[in-house]
């Protein structure tokens, strides 16, 4: 009975914990992404609780990818990448947290003027589905010089 | 010019003796006022007392320590440390001296000797590009709370984020550009149960690392649905300015990882405790440490919360997009989402309907599709940009959502996390009882829900003993230990559900006519719907059950499946009860079939103190039992 328990035991702590090994790196994009559906990942894991996190990069080692202090617009673009989803959504309704935090990157202390001419422009920073950060990020500066949008 | 060459070398003799001298009249003081003794000194390098009455440092990397016995002796590591700063910077690299490697030491020394101490000001450039980059005006400790169909999530995960505004809610929208400080473990292994072996044992390095805020939000927030809490501190510019430094200083250590013990929130406490000593947070955790008691310490502390705020999840986003429907949008967006299609959207439509039901088309999209939009899945991605496309052809601003701050939802407003049970009872079998349980996590539905996530139940290492004095049985049994027992459950509601389960593996003392009193191994899942009507859940269950024991037939084991139905009634944080009923045949087993039902209710009294009574009925017996339990 013991043996089975010890198994039992040992099963089930390996797969709670088994959720979010994976190579290391910044946010979201490198979370591997473990089958939700297994039922022990549900009984017990919690993906990035933690208990069970790995999304550690030193401070000090190679994270300059990651990193908001980089020059010119590398901070913007690092910040489009990891915000990508929700700064799309943003511009298309014109207004929220994700567009008035990187308008104030762009140095504009009001996002109302820079979210119309950002909405007004979706399809241009946005031509296909698979645009890079970089990319947007030129495109909207390019629109805020042009339409001096930011106040 | 020899001359100038013996002027030159009386000169730097002087500087010498003068660095000399300074340096041995800091040391002198340091020594006089026992700063070695310092709690704050202690704390800077996590010393922890031994059984054997010295101290240990927690840190597990050499290169955090001046002396080469600094991690258990805080006098020598003291005048080490004082001797490095005073040392001139040889390092081509001035990064690497020691000033710039350990500049909380250095700001304890200034602050505690003053003028006495005033080794060289180095320009540490590594550590000044830091400290800018964190500059904060105040600092929060950030909780996230449970991820839906995750019981185990609700341990959640604390961190820290520096907040470059005064928090308010004309700055929540910057704290995207804040700076946040997480710690956990790396892990070298791809092994599974390695991985686990060593979570536990401590195998792996926990790391602090400071990373921009908005990972965590698009991670927590956004990719899991999980609110975030921020609970405001506190604290004095010089105690963030040494927290900052503090954070510096650990990179250049590591500790070694344990799940339950030193993780993520103990090195969070541990951060504080730098800064001010006086609130002894890490010492007064219990030895194992569940996230969300940190926040049940720091709430007690007096003075040092100064506000809560939260940041709603996806999912609470979404609810409360699709509260501002109404009768014909709902109509038009129900036929929109089916396959996502814009031309769906009823075209005689105000502008404002419009953008509200595309609004909520795209929360409900990120929020179904999480997964897919996040690895840039060909067809969510396509149905995402024609949404987004229709959206921002509306030349007109959504508004923002007005969702308000959950005030009964406070995490740190919960019960504690552990507990434990004292009572009497009586059976047919047995006659009467005492009992005795003990419960490391977390919480049941019978629990006060008060922040608690509603849909679960959650318990982990629950042990049950039972004495009975009667002489036909055994005196003092285990009679149950439930390594996990969760029920996760998703209410059947419009475009919210999901599977709703339970799932239970432990070893349970079967007080059935199959096997009297045996400890048997036994696992148990279960599947089916639930349902919410204001304060009353119910849930209906399909459940398998398999035990082993030598006791329930020849062939040592039994299997077997049944329906389980549980009606939750919770009018009142302080007061909830349930009725219970299952029905399971069996096979391999003796006994071919077995029911039980029941009720069961709790009263909490006081705070954190309840009162539970049981009453079921099972096949050939029959049990009521009273217990006071009590939540630490």
């Amino acid at each position: 009975m013991k043996k089975v328990f010890m198994t039992l035991f040992v099963l089930l702590s390996s797969s709670a914990f088994a959720a979010s090994y994976g190579p290391q790196g910044c946010g979201l994009g490198s979370i591997v992404f473990t089958d939700n559906s297994s039922l022990v990942d549900q009984v017990l894991g919690a993906t990035t609780n933690g208990l069970s996190g790995n999304q550690t990069f030193g401070m000090t080692s190679g994270t300059s990818n990651c990193e908001l202090d980089g020059a010119g617009g590398q901070a913007q673009a690092v910040f489009i990448k990891a915000n990508r989803v929700s700064l799309a959504n943003d511009i298309a309704r014109g207004n929220g947290d994700t567009l008035a935090s990187l308008s104030r990157m762009y140095g504009c202390s009001n996002h109302t003027a820079i979210g119309s001419s950002l909405q007004a422009n979706y399809e241009v920073i946005f031509p296909s589905e698979r645009v890079s950060a970089y990319e947007i990020q030129s495109k909207i500066s390019n629109i805020i010089a042009t339409e001096k949008a930011c106040i | 010019m020899i001359r100038g060459f013996f002027l030159f070398i009386f000169l730097f003799h002087a500087i010498v003796q003068i660095s000399h001298a300074s340096q041995e009249k800091a040391l002198a003081k340091a020594l006089k006022l026992e700063l070695y003794k310092d709690k704050q000194w202690h704390n800077l390098l996590h010393y922890r007392p031994t059984l054997l009455g010295g101290v240990k440092s927690q840190a597990d990397g050499q290169a955090f320590f001046n002396d080469p016995a600094g991690s258990s002796d805080p006098q020598a590591e003291l005048i080490a440390t004082i001797r490095a700063f005073y040392q001139s910077p040889v390092h081509k690299n001035i990064n690497r001296h020691p000033s710039c490697r350990f500049p909380a030491r250095l700001l304890f020394f200034k602050r505690k000797l003053g003028t006495d101490f005033n080794p060289q000001e180095l320009n540490c450039e590594g550590f000044f590009k830091f400290r800018k980059k964190m500059a904060a005006a105040s600092l929060s400790l950030v909780f996230s709370s449970y991820y839906l169909n995750r019981p185990a999530s609700a341990f959640g995960h604390t961190l820290l984020r520096f907040n470059k505004n005064k928090a308010n809610e004309k700055t929540r929208a910057y704290e995207l550009l804040d700076y946040s400080v997480n710690y956990s473990a790396t892990i070298t292994t791809n092994n599974a149960l390695l991985y686990a072996i060593g979570g536990f044992a401590g195998w792996y390095n926990g790391e602090y690392a400071a990373i921009p805020y908005f990972y965590k939000i698009r991670e927590y927030n956004d990719y899991e649905s999980r609110d975030l809490w921020s609970y405001e501190l506190n604290l004095t510019a010089p105690e963030i300015e040494i927290i900052i430094a503090h954070v510096w200083e650990m990179s250049s250590t590591y500790f070694k990882y344990f799940y339950f013990t030193e993780n993520c929130s103990y090195h969070m406490l541990a951060l504080l405790d730098v800064a001010r000593p006086a609130w002894n947070l890490q010492e007064r955790m219990a030895y194992l440490i569940i996230p969300v008691d940190t926040l049940h310490v720091v709430a007690k502390t007096p003075g040092l919360v100064k506000s809560i705020s939260f940041r709603p999840s996806q999912r609470r986003k979404l609810k409360a997009r699709l509260a501002t429907l109404n009768k014909t949008e709902t109509h038009s967006f129900l036929k929109f989402i089916e396959n996502f299609e814009t031309d769906k959207v009823d075209h005689q439509l105000s502008d404002q309907s419009k953008i509200k039901i595309l609004d909520a088309g795209i929360d409900y999209l990120d929020f179904v599709y999480a997964k897919e939009v996040l690895s840039e899945k060909t067809q969510q991605l396509g149905w995402k940009r024609k949404i987004l496309i229709a959206r921002s052809k509306i030349p007109k601003k959504s508004i923002d959502l007005n969702i308000q701050l959950p005030k009964n939802e406070f995490p740190h407003l919960g019960h504690y996390t552990r507990r434990i049970g004292l009572g009497a009872g009586r059976t047919k079998q047995l006659q009467e009882f005492y009992s005795f349980q003990y419960r490391f996590a977390l919480h049941d539905f019978l629990d006060p829900p008060n922040g608690q996530n509603p849909d679960a139940r959650m318990e982990m290492g629950d042990f049950r003993f039972r004495y009975s004095p009667n002489k036909l049985s055994k005196k003092f049994v285990l009679e149950e230990f439930a390594f996990v027992d969760v029920v996760s459950l998703s209410p059947l509601q419009r475009l919210f559900s999901d599977m709703s389960w339970r799932a239970y593996f432990g070893a349970k003392s079967l007080n059935d006519t199959s096997c009297n009193e045996c400890l048997a191994p036994l696992a148990q899942l279960g599947s089916g719907f639930s349902q919410r009507f204001s304060f009353i859940h119910y849930y209906l269950f399909l459940t398998s059950d398999f035990a082993l024991s030598k006791r329930l037939g020849h062939r040592g084991m039994r299997l077997g499946l049944g329906p389980e139905l549980a009606i939750l009634v919770s009018p009142r944080n302080d007061f909830n009860f349930k009725i219970f009923a299952d029905y399971k045949v069996f096979t391999l087993s003796r006994v071919k079939k077995l029911y039980t039902y029941g009720t069961e209710w709790r009263w909490q009294y006081i705070k954190n103190n309840s009162f539970n009574i049981l009453y079921a009925k099972k096949n050939h017996d029959w049990e009521w039992s009273s217990a006071f339990y009590y939540y630490f």
